[in-house]
């Protein structure tokens, strides 16, 4: 309510004043009068309304004001109830786990937060990969502790949903920093509508940027003490690989951009290190430090080329989520890799070579985007109350599809398929390993006969399709792969039979319920399909052959499969290795899956034939002859069969 | 140098909406050009004009401004800023209207960079469009408040009607005329607005609003049910502080059982607990709920007392308590700063050992 009285209070008074403008000589980031009075002692306060008053600044909304509320609000929760809330989760749940990183200059236990199963292995035996959310290095930028807590709370949420949330639980260790700087972010929620100095570089109070250390010791929380307000240590400038450089930090403690005594001096910066540790830093595929504003992913590149076309690649689906309103903004000194200035962003992208931007949240150019004003260009830091709930819900999704993305290609995981007339298993397969190369266990491999009907059924390593609030299959929001994506077809190597294709390019055959084979989910609900199909008469007239399973499918963010699934999927110096495609070439793409294939004959009883076959084309050495070797069949095939066209375009 | 600075631009150019002039320059260099002598002048010239009550005379100065080509935009776009808010304060006049108008189809011309050094996006430094939509939505406040003051305290049957139309202008304006009438006269309202309520009218905020003025538990009540959460904990929070703990506690057993406000509610319960022994048992009470059991723990560690804690501690080891009521409790001490919460947290790490819940204990206890 003294929101709402507050409204128009100062409307009718305060006419004779000046509007709100500071005595600060500004240097760039700095200023050069910190010692000033008029300067360094000059107060202002928020308000909602017109005012003309000199030591106010129309925000032209009403002033946040931080809430106790663990639940989520229209608004913004004090640090107390954040924590409260990223406890409860951490306590209540199994699948989050509090990790103390570090503690910050006044004493207050940096906390990160481990989300997913408690092991660190893949259902399908690897190593989990990691990602890395870190929020609130900059004090002032409110948005960002709220968007991070919605993270954890997505996760939190879906954790057992059966599906996506499922899927990155038991698939990836999701790393959560949510407030690095505490100390910052408490002295900016005990003055909510106060700030000192400059409308123009607004610094103690509510539009904080920096920790509270500084040389000789802690920042004095009275903002009304003065004398070290403009103190303290820029924590994104603090960080190896581009510390000091680019004359984008300051040796001055009065800059905004004060880098700090030495690389990684601050503690928040060793806790975000420790957080990295958690990963463990060398599983990290993905570093996402949250900002807040002007709407963009400072993406750096670091002229590793794959890396950084990686980095693009999923910065674009990520940001095709809400719409591309978010910019793209990677370095412009393109993939030169010397444009580091010390962020975080700038470590992780160098230092373990994956993705990692800076991402800088709603507004796009401040206040006025929601009604308010410009106020000096710094509105864009006080994020209307109404706007934040969306802004939660927006960077859940988008952070969702990343994570799922991140978490690493599909592949096949497991086959089965079943006679129409008495539901026997004829073939039965599975990808089975520990850590190292998996290998396709068969427990049932039997003839299929000419003529008869079987249903099919093939389950993928991740949930592939997603669905809305109705049940209803969609593309996730600002991706393509949907109900109608995807092909497969048999193959009959050596035979003069043609192709038969398999309509999988619909949702009704999708799994949507547990059970597994033959017409449940495998382990997520939408991993796996079932079709049903007729095995052509005329195949395996005199002999039994192999009929190969032809599948080009990708997963709902795009990514096409891992066609050799031997080779588990890893992530290595800024690009993955294990990622082939049809031919075996590894690479960042994938491609085609023949690595299934069952038999079929004349006789029910019959053996399988002695060669499997597979899309590789003969080695170019092989002389063939008829023997067990080269399969020289494939050629003629591959020309037939349009393999060639299907090939994926490598990336430039 | 000069093309680095350009690409960098092109790449983080502002919204379409808004075309800048130039390019975004450091701030110091457009305050430099905004803060010239001339606009000093000029700003003092329609601070004379305001103090007068002139609208229509500081429109017209307003007017000219726009179209100065002497000044520099930044220079201009500051003092069009700081007239769009002086006539604001003004009534609005046909003059001020037109010129205000004109001022809100303006694009802001002076980009800075957002950051000096390091990632480069600009921002706009002054935006006199956003400004006189501000100041025209304060008109409109204002004359809400006018047309409003002398009604609210009637049963004119188009009130309800008004309020609920209201835009969020208006809606400010109304809050202002609650905040100077009387309180008894707001109240004669109240029927036709329970009633609305009951209709599914959108006046909740409204309901909110008075309840916080007058106190009146059954408009709270209603607002608890109707109004928009946020409106809703605000008015808890105002009448957290003013009511007796008798007179708030109905409210909160009822905002408890409401998903959006129950939170929030029991950091209320929580202030009122060191006096009202019925709110302190709501919040254990609370514990046991499946939906509120996390907040009341952290209203219990909030208490930060010694009995709390001894309690909070002897739920957390009762291996006949349900699994997740045991975890709240141990919730309740692990956000407990205070001796006693972490004395009985370091002694369950070793009564509790490897079980899933001491494991979370020694979590908890780390930090
Ligand atoms: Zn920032």
């Amino acid at each position: 309510m003294r929101r709402a009285l507050a409204v128009l209070a100062m409307l009718v008074a305060g006419m004779a004043a000046p509007a709100a403008e500071g005595a600060c000589r500004l240097n760039g980031a700095s200023i050069s009068n910190p010692d000033d009075p008029s300067c360094r002692d000059a107060m202002f306060r928020y308000v909602e309304s017109a005012t003309t008053s000199n030591d106010e600044v129309t925000l032209g909304y009403p002033v946040p004001l931080p809430l106790d509320s663990l639940t989520p609000v229209d608004g913004f929760r004090t640090y107390e109830s954040l924590k409260a809330r990223h406890q409860e989760l951490a306590v209540m749940l199994d699948t989050v786990e509090a990790v103390p990183v570090g503690q910050s200059g006044m004493g207050e236990t940096i906390v990160a937060y481990r989300m997913g199963d408690s092991d660190r292995t893949t259902p399908l035996g690897d190593p989990e990969p990691a990602v890395l959310v870190n929020g609130t290095i900059h004090a002032r930028e409110w948005q960002s502790p709220e968007v991070v807590t919605g993270l954890m709370e997505m996760l939190a949420l879906r954790s057992a949903d059966g599906g996506i949330g499922q899927y990155l639980s038991d698939n990836l260790n999701v790393v959560i920093l949510p407030i690095l700087n505490i100390d910052g972010f408490r002295q900016t929620q005990r003055y909510p509508e106060r700030f000192s100095a400059d409308p123009d570089q607004p610094r103690d109070g509510r539009m904080r940027r920096k920790n509270m250390r500084y040389d000789g010791g802690l920042v004095d929380t009275d903002l009304d003490n003065t004398a070290d307000n403009f103190q303290g240590v820029d924590l994104n400038r603090n960080n190896e690989h581009g510390y000091g450089q680019n004359n984008s930090s300051s040796t001055d403690p009065v800059s905004l951009i004060n880098r700090g005594p030495a690389i990684a001096s601050e503690p928040e910066i060793l806790a975000l290190q420790a957080a990295a540790a958690l990963a463990p830093a060398g599983q990290l595929r993905l570093y996402v430090d949250v900002h807040s504003f002007s709407q963009i992913y400072f993406a750096p590149l670091t002229g590793n080329s794959r890396r950084d076309e990686l980095t693009v690649q999923l910065m674009q689906r990520m940001r095709a989520v809400t719409n591309f309103k978010y910019r793209d903004g990677r370095s412009t000194a393109s993939g030169t890799g010397n444009d580091a200035i010390g962020t975080t962003a700038d470590y992780f992208a160098y230092e373990y070579q994956v993705p990692s931007w800076t991402l800088e949240l709603e507004p796009l150019n401040g206040g006025q985007d929601y009604g308010g004003t410009a106020s000096h260009g710094h509105s864009g830091f006080i994020l209307p109350d109404s706007e934040i709930a969306r802004v939660r819900d927006e960077q859940a999704q988008t952070h969702l599809l990343g994570f799922y993305r991140q978490a690493g290609p599909p592949n096949v995981v497991a086959v089965e398929v079943r006679a129409a007339s008495d539901g026997q298993v004829v073939y039965r397969a599975e990808w089975t390993g520990n850590g190292g190369r998996r290998s396709l266990q068969v427990s049932t491999n039997m003839a299929l006969l000419p003529g008869a009907q079987y249903r099919l059924w093939i389950a993928f390593s991740k949930p592939m399709r997603w669905r809305d609030e109705n049940g209803e299959m969609q593309p996730f929001a600002g991706q393509t792969v949907g109900a109608d994506s995807g092909s497969a077809r048999l193959e009959f190597p050596g035979q003069n039979v043609a192709s038969l294709p398999l309509r999988i390019d619909r949702a009704a055959v999708w799994n949507m319920a547990p059970g597994g084979a033959p017409d449940g989910y495998h382990r997520y609900a939408d991993d796996s399909l079932s079709v049903d199909f007729t095995l052509p008469a005329n195949v395996a007239e005199r002999s039994a052959q192999p009929v190969m399973l032809v599948l080009d499918n990708a997963d709902l963010s795009g990514q096409k499969l891992d066609a050799d699934p031997v080779t588990p999927v890893s992530w290595t110096n800024g690009h993955w290795s294990g990622f082939e495609n049809e031919l075996g070439e590894e690479g960042d793409i994938g491609g085609l899956d023949c690595s299934i294939s069952f038999f079929a004959a004349t006789d029910a009883n019959a053996n399988p034939p002695a060669d499997s076959p597979s899309c590789k084309p003969a080695a170019p050495t092989s002389t063939g002859g008829g023997g067990g070797g080269a399969l020289l069949w494939l050629l003629p095939m591959l020309a037939g069969f349009s393999f060639v066209s299907a090939r994926p375009r490598r990336a430039t | 140098m000069v093309l680095l600075a350009l690409s960098a631009f092109a790449l983080v150019s502002p919204a379409a909406t808004y075309a800048a002039t130039a390019g975004p320059m450091p701030r110091a260099q457009a305050l430099q050009l905004a803060r010239d002598g001339v606009s000093d002048e000029v700003i003092r010239e329609l601070k004379t004009l305001a103090t007068r009550g002139d609208s229509t005379a500081l429109a017209a100065r307003i007017e000219i401004l726009l179209s100065d080509a002497s000044l520099e935009p930044a220079a201009r776009e500051r003092a069009l800023e700081t007239g769009t808010f002086l006539l604001g304060a003004l009534p609005p006049e046909r003059k001020a209207r037109q010129v205000l108008r004109q001022i809100s189809q303006l694009e802001p011309q002076t980009w800075v960079w957002l950051e000096e050094g390091g990632h480069r996006v600009s921002v706009p430094l002054y935006d006199p469009a956003a400004a006189a939509r501000v100041s025209e939505r304060a008109w409109l406040a204002r004359e809400a408040e006018a047309r409003f003051s002398n009604k609210l305290g009637t049963t004119a049957p188009e009130l309800v009607d008004d309020l609920a139309r209201a835009s969020l202008a208006e809606r400010s304006g109304v809050i202002s005329a609650i905040a100077h009438a009387p309180a008894a006269q707001l109240l004669h309202s109240k029927p036709s607005i329970l009633a609305a309520l009951d209709q599914g009218v959108a006046v909740g905020w409204y309901a909110a609003e008075v309840a916080a003025r007058t106190y009146d538990s059954e408009l709270a009540l209603a607002a608890i049910e109707h109004a928009e959460p946020r409106e809703a904990l605000d008015m808890l929070d105002a009448l957290g502080d003013r009511l007796a703990p008798g007179d708030i506690l109905p409210l909160l057993l009822h905002s408890l059982r409401s998903p959006a406000l129950a939170s929030h509610s029991l950091f209320v319960l929580a202030r009122l607990a060191p006096v009202s022994p019925a709110a302190l048992s709501q919040i254990w009470q609370e514990l046991e709920n499946e939906e509120n059991g996390g907040s009341a723990a952290a209203a219990l560690a909030r208490l930060s007392s010694p009995e709390a804690a001894m309690r909070a501690a002897a739920v957390t080891v009762d291996p006949d308590r349900d699994d997740a009521l045991r975890r709240r409790a141990l919730l309740a001490l692990c956000l407990d700063n205070g001796d006693a919460a972490q004395r009985h947290l370091q002694l369950l790490t070793q009564s509790l050992g490897d079980s899933s819940l001491g494991q979370k204990a020694s979590q908890c206890a780390g930090r």
